[in-house]
């Protein structure tokens, strides 16, 4: 039996992130992947043959320092901004915002001057509040009461926030907990508008911009890099796993995929190792899992190690997977009625109203489908031609509410989504060759999350910060000794950031190892 | 030209204006209140529109009066009687039903028939809602804190809410950050799992509130319909004697005793200015009337973009009240009946569960589509009501042998598609009293007299905008020190010597008269 300092459960690119950080401060560390792939649901492979597509999420950005820390550059990693939005309408309408905010403002002016007025204003108030939103992103929540490591964080957060000013300071607090459709309410009149802006906030979500505190999931796709303006990496999303991989290897850690279902060994409620479905035992002083807190504890531990208190919370914790991923092949590039070709570099939205994202999601709330679903569209292959033969291009498309209770088969999403992008680009469906459909069931049953949630638990307030991924246990740490959480279920939540990785480092590193020198 | 001087003048006779004059009045200010309407009470009224009916045109239930008010001013003594709401009756689709009994374990035993572990659940959950409530009580009498504020009266205040929160056990303080910002269904399933009762407990978190049952921050909602006085005087909900009117009545009582003044059909123009400050105001008539102070118990949309001149107040003072959310689904219908109706569902024998509400409501769903049907400007296709027949409580409601029945209704939107008109006002009168009917059939043969009043009537009546029950919704953006702007929740304005007392300030809505005492205490503090 083979032993490792550490082994790390999942390889998405928190779980690579914590595995680097670890090999490079010198540990034995071992990732494990129950997929084929590193880094899970966070990568790209092969369809249709000759095309690559993302499995997940098509974009997203690692934390700056972790990129620098790790080196990922000389590990391979480049990354394609995406540097405009397009809100899709019908009559050839629709419109382009450059991330050049000066730029903006004039397409906005286009349609609406007041709008136009306010989108700098707006754009810094949510710079603002997703700043500080970052600063918290950066540090392990506190507990009740609060130890003296946490009561200090908190005075960083609040003289953060007082820093801003004490008007700043409130409309900040405001932003938290509001809804969206308040916010955009508050600030812009075409509809339009807010329906582009608004989207962002229930991207992933299984709420309507119309619920209280879906500004929150806004800020937190801004705060990680992952907002309006998002970039991926040369070669796909699945770049970034597979640079982050290149430096935990660089550092000695060794990566194993295929590993199937994996469970986690238990010895007098100690965490002691690992046991492959071959029957294979690897032992260790200590568990990552990168698995949301649900398929952890109630898959990989077996549930009566763990108190009926823990359980009832575990099973509180709301997932309701809403999103599916459909990837074309397409023989030629894309034409939409109003958008450019460099525009076709960026992201693509069908959401023309907050009206609009409310309606596709009441359907969501009783386990239904709508057909007139809100879609974000990238054509990666636009900037990154080396994902398609050549000529040939990659669409893909995030198609939401498809709730993971309604259980609307793929091919039923591919027809509908099929017939919506018609409308504004009408030779689409002569141009695909093939396509691919990952449904919340998919996620689930091939990536082993939860309801098949990306996030590892919906990203709203009342399941962020110390209340993530249960109320008690925001510390990265669990209720069995020596196994820990770090994946997207841990603060800061979902996206490819690796903070929740770095995150849970330095709270392993800093804490209990400083405890355990002690012992 | 008229010209009095008072100390203070209270525009609006509301049962806040009515508190907080009285507070005043007590502390020897002499004080004037100016009620547009031809009585005091704003939406805690009753009315008589239907001779012989009183009729409860807004307001219908008495259960987060603060104690401090009822004892301070002796409300007893001033004809103030309050009786205890036993029941709850929920008649379901399926000809079944849900009750809530006085006894608390006949409500378990009932409970019981839809699901035993619902009955499990059910004592833990009332206790756990009741503790909340309770640590959370010493919050509603504060005057909020300004955050920004480095102030030593501010940090003493940031430390008391501190304290409540440190008080809490690690479990009660997990559960209210959760409960905050999720959404009463969410938090409901994880109690029970009976539809009924899911749907009965769902309507707390939507309440005057322009949100479904699945929007998250209707869980705070449901919380602040629990924040009642538990173990005090009242311990759930309860029916005044003579309607809820009677209240604003025993108030008013009080409020003169104390010295104060009250006239009625005052309906103030706008408030008077100098050199920065507030002097007094002038009547719709011209009447001008003078005083050291103004309070305004009208909604801030009313009160500084209709009241005051906007010049007088900072510009972004002036964008925060025209952003504050007003807009309401809420309706009340009000029936003179010939006699009782008969409900399919209720058993023989149980006739008594008349006397208690009875809510339509049979589960969250229902709740959730008459959101649905309403949110983009419509009116629930079936709505959500919870009705009351109050004659069965206090005979002296209707003439012998007739019934007035009252019903809450949800959800008409405020902002209806091409705004509301007479015409369209019956059209949803019968749409409640058709899904009224089809629980109770013989309903229709027993109205004598309808009447309704929609968010429309709530703003013509008694000046609500938006036709808000709560001047505002209780959205967590507009809550304690942002309620009902930040860095003025408490009480005090930008304007000088004007002062704010109504549902807008914080604990907000509902017959509390928690705005109006901490408003005069807010005041005394500046004028001792
Ligand atoms: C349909 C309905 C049902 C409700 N049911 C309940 C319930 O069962 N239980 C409960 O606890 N709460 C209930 N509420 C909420 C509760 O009634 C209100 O929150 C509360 O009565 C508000 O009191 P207030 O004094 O703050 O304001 P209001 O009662 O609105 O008083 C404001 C007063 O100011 C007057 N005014 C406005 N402008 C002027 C002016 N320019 N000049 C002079 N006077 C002016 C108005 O006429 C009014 O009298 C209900 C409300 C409604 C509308
Ligand atoms: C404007 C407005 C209008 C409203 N109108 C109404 C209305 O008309 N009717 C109405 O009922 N409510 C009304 N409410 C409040 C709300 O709709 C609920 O009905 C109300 O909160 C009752 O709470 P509950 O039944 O959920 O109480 P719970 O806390 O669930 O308690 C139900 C009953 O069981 C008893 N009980 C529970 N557990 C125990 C225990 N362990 N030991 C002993 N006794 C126990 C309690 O005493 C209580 O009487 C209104 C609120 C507002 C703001």
């Amino acid at each position: 039996m083979t032993t490792y300092e550490t082994i790390v459960l999942g390889s998405s690119p928190n779980a690579l992130t914590a595995a680097a950080y670890l090999a490079r401060a010198g540990q034995r560390v071992l990732v494990l992947e129950s997929s084929l792939h590193i880094g899970g649901a966070v990568t790209t492979t092969t369809f249709a043959g000759e095309f690559q597509g993302d499995t997940s999420f098509t974009s997203g950005r690692l934390d700056d320092s972790i990129v620098k820390d790790l080196k990922l550059q000389q590990h391979g990693l480049e990354v394609i901004e995406r540097n405009s939005i397009s809100s899709l309408l019908p009559d050839g309408r629709s419109f382009t915002l450059p991330s050049d905010r000066t730029a903006a403002t004039e397409v906005i002016g286009s349609f609406s001057p007041n709008d136009a007025d306010r989108y700098e204003k707006f754009m810094a108030l949510v710079d603002l509040a997703s700043d500080f939103l970052k600063s918290a992103y950066t540090m392990t929540p506190q507990a009740h009461p609060p130890t003296a490591i946490d009561a200090q964080h908190m005075m960083t957060l609040v003289s953060k926030l007082r820093g801003y000013g004490n008007r700043e300071m409130t409309e900040v607090m405001r932003l938290l907990v509001m809804s969206v459709r308040d916010l955009l309410e508050e600030w812009f009149e075409s509809p339009q508008l807010k329906g582009l802006l608004g989207s962002v906030a229930v991207r992933g979500l299984p709420h309507g911009p119309f619920a209280g505190a879906t500004t929150f999931n806004l800020l937190h796709h801004l705060a990680i890099g992952d907002g309006y303006f998002r970039a991926t990496a040369k070669g796909g999303v699945g770049s970034i796993t597979k640079a982050l991989a290149a430096a935990a290897k660089s550092h000695g850690a060794e990566l194993r995929t295929g590993a199937g279902k994996v469970t986690v060994v238990i010895t007098d409620g100690v965490a002691t190792g690992v046991e492959l479905a071959s029957g294979e035992q690897i032992s260790a002083t200590q568990i990552i899992s990168d698995y949301d807190a649900r398929y952890t504890f109630h898959q990989m531990v077996d549930p009566p190690e763990l108190e009926p208190e823990f359980n009832r919370a575990v099973k509180r914790i709301r997932y309701n997977g809403s999103v599916a991923r459909i990837n074309l092949a397409l023989s030629g590039s894309p034409e939409f009625a109003g958008i450019t070709k460099e525009a076709l570099r960026g992201t693509l939205t069908l959401a023309p109203s907050i009206a609009y994202l409310e309606k596709a999601f009441d359907a969501a709330k009783y386990g239904e489908f709508s057909d007139q679903p809100f879609l974000e569209v990238t054509v990666p292959t636009e900037s990154d031609p080396t994902l398609a033969p050549s000529g040939k291009h990659v669409m893909s498309v995030w198609l939401q509410y498809a709730p993971y209770r309604s259980n609307t088969p793929g091919d039923r999403l591919l027809e509908l989504t099929l017939d919506r992008l018609s409308q504004f680009a009408p030779a689409l469906r002569s141009q695909v060759l093939h396509s691919q459909v990952i449904t919340p069931q998919d996620y689930e049953q091939q990536f082993n999350l939860t309801e098949g949630n990306l996030y590892g638990g919906d990203m709203t307030l009342t399941q962020a910060f110390y209340l993530r991924p249960v109320p008690g246990f925001a510390q990265y740490r669990s209720p069995l000794k020596q196994l820990y959480l770090c994946g997207a279920a841990t603060h800061p939540g979902g996206g490819i950031s690796g903070l929740g990785g770095r995150n849970a480092v330095n709270e392993i590193g800093v804490r209990d190892l400083a405890l355990a020198a002690k012992d | 030209m008229n010209n009095h001087k008072y100390d203070a003048i209270v525009i609006g006779g509301g049962h806040n204006g009515l508190v907080n004059a009285a507070y005043l009045a007590k502390a020897g200010k002499r004080v004037l209140v100016l009620e547009r309407r031809h009585t005091v009470g704003g939406a805690t009224v009753t009315e008589e529109i239907y001779p012989g009916f009183k009729y409860l045109i807004a307001s219908y239930l008495i259960s987060l009066l603060r104690p401090e008010v009822i004892n301070d001013l002796d409300l007893a003594r001033h004809g103030l009687e309050i009786m205890p709401l036993e029941s709850t009756f929920v008649p379901l689709p399926d000809g079944n039903y849900l009750a809530d009994w006085p006894d608390h374990d006949a409500t378990k035993m009932e409970i019981a028939r839809h699901s035993k572990r619902d009955a499990e659940a059910y004592d833990e959950y009332a206790r756990t809602m009741r503790r909340l409530a309770v640590a959370l009580r010493p919050l509603l009498d504060m005057i909020p804190p300004d955050p920004t504020s480095v102030s030593p009266k501010d940090l003493e205040t940031m430390a008391r809410v501190r304290g409540v929160l440190d008080q809490l056990s690690q479990e009660d303080f997990y559960l209210l950050s959760r409960l905050m910002t999720m959404s009463a269904a969410d938090f409901l399933d994880e109690w029970f799992e009976s539809p009924a009762l899911k749907g009965t407990k769902a309507t707390s978190g939507v309440i005057g509130s322009f949100m479904g049952p699945r929007s998250p921050g209707s869980g705070y909602v449901l919380l602040h319909h629990y924040l009642g006085e538990v173990d005090g005087v009242f311990r759930t909900w309860g029916f005044a004697r003579g309607g809820t009117g009677a209240l604003s009545q025993a108030i008013a009582s009080a409020a003169r005793e104390a010295g104060v003044e009250i006239k009625l059909d005052a309906s103030v123009a706008r408030v008077n200015v100098k050199n920065g400050a507030a002097t007094g105001v002038t009547l719709e008539n011209g009447d001008e009337y003078s005083a050291d102070i103004v309070v305004s118990n009208a909604d801030p949309k009313r009160t500084f973009l209709k009241l005051v001149d906007s010049q007088h107040l900072p510009e972004e003072f002036v964008h925060d009240v025209k952003r504050y959310r007003i807009s309401s689904p809420s309706c009340k219908v009000n029936l003179a009946l010939d006699g009782l109706p008969e409900f399919t569902a209720l058993p023989k024998g149980k006739e008594a569960l008349l006397r208690g509400s009875i809510e339509i409501a049979p589960s969250v769903d229902y709740l959730e589509r008459a959101y649905d049907d309403a949110k983009y400007g419509g009116w629930a296709k079936k709505p959500f009501m919870d009705a009351l027949i109050p004659s069965l409580i206090d005979p002296g409601m209707a003439p012998p042998g007739k019934h007035v029945m009252s019903m809450f209704v949800q959800y008409a939107s405020s902002d209806l598609e091409g705004g509301w008109n007479e015409e369209k006002k019956a059209q949803f009168l019968d749409t409640v009293i058709d899904t009224m009917a089809e629980y109770a059939p013989n309903l229709k043969d027993l109205i004598l007299h309808k009447h309704i009043m929609t968010p429309w009537d709530l703003e013509r009546t008694f000046g609500l905008t938006g036709g808000h029950i709560f001047h505002g919704e209780l959205a967590l953006q507009q809550l304690f020190f942002l309620r009902p702007s930040p860095q003025w929740s408490n009480y005090r304005t930008p304007l000088k010597n004007l002062y704010m007392c109504g549902s807008s300030t914080h604990p907000g809505g509902c017959i509390t008269g928690a705005p109006g005492r901490n408003a005069a205490l807010a005041i005394l503090e500046d004028r001792p």
